[in-house]
């Protein structure tokens, strides 16, 4: 089992939550991966979970609905998924 | 408890049941679409957005597991991941100096038609008890998809501050969230 080194732990950190709120550049996210691929029991996704409860917590409903010709462009999406 | 649990639409739609397609888009296109609506720079520009972010719910509902988050938290996590690739692509820039209308605006104040889960109820109690700036810049970030460069100038911060609060807050929240840093959490909410 790889010892983690607190550089790497914070670098992870700081890459995760990078990503979680403003996305990654290609060699950043070549960085992660790396260093995913070294720690992969990381919960890669916490801090993008994190930030979508902050997103959903901030908001008050009713949301806006979808138009209903953008839902029908997505029905017709539906069997790319088998793909 | 295992034999009593309902399928969730995303496994539903994992399984082929092209009818959970149209409880997918009946219970969470308004907020992708809302969503999708604060990270684009027009109308047309959140339409193919959030078509993009549906075909990636298609590909990605297998993934989901229900123990680790709300079925709302995982869309969400997915239409916030293609929204952010998509204003990268684009690199798009926002007027700096100006708020959106409802930034800031505390979830406390809100009116509170969304139905929550206990997930997002700890979030909401999660987030009131950030620092103020910390909160400032993930709502900011989080919520009207600002970069870090943006938020530097429409706050007057200095960059690697913004970078500090923001990086600072999440963990924080995510710590009050009680989100495991490495192994899986039993139940997750």
């Amino acid at each position: 089992m790889m010892r983690r080194s607190a550089g790497d732990d914070r670098r992870l950190t700081e890459l995760l939550a990078e990503r979680a709120l403003f996305g990654l550049g290609d060699s950043e996210q070549r960085e992660l991966s790396s260093l995913l691929e070294q720690h992969p029991h990381e919960d890669a996704e916490a801090f993008d979970r994190v930030a979508a409860d902050f997103y959903l917590a901030s908001q008050s409903g009713p949301y806006e609905p979808l138009p209903a010709h953008v839902a029908q462009r997505i029905r017709e999406s539906w069997p790319l998924q088998s793909h | 408890m295992e034999g009593t649990l309902k399928p969730t639409i995303l496994s539903r739609i994992a399984a082929g049941d092209a009818e959970a397609v149209e409880d997918c888009l009946r219970k969470y296109g308004g907020l992708v679409w809302s969503l999708a609506r604060r990270f684009s720079a027009d109308h047309a520009d959140a339409e193919d957005a959030v078509q993009d972010i549906f075909v990636d719910i298609w590909r990605s509902a297998g993934r989901f597991d229900p123990e680790r988050s709300a079925e709302n938290t995982y869309i969400t996590m997915i239409a916030r991941r293609r929204l952010i690739d998509r204003r990268r692509r684009r690199d798009r820039r926002l007027q700096p100096g100006t708020l959106p209308d409802d930034s800031l605006t505390p979830a406390a104040a809100r009116s509170n038609h969304y139905e929550l889960v206990d997930e997002v109820q700890q979030a909401q109690d999660a987030m009131q008890r950030l620092r103020p700036e910390e909160r400032q810049v993930l709502d900011l970030a989080i919520n009207h998809g600002l970069t870090q460069t943006e938020i530097a100038a429409t706050i007057q911060m200095p960059l690697g501050t913004v970078k500090t609060h923001a990086r600072r807050g999440l963990a924080r929240l995510r710590e009050m969230l009680n989100v495991a840093p490495a192994e899986q959490t039993e139940g997750g909410r």
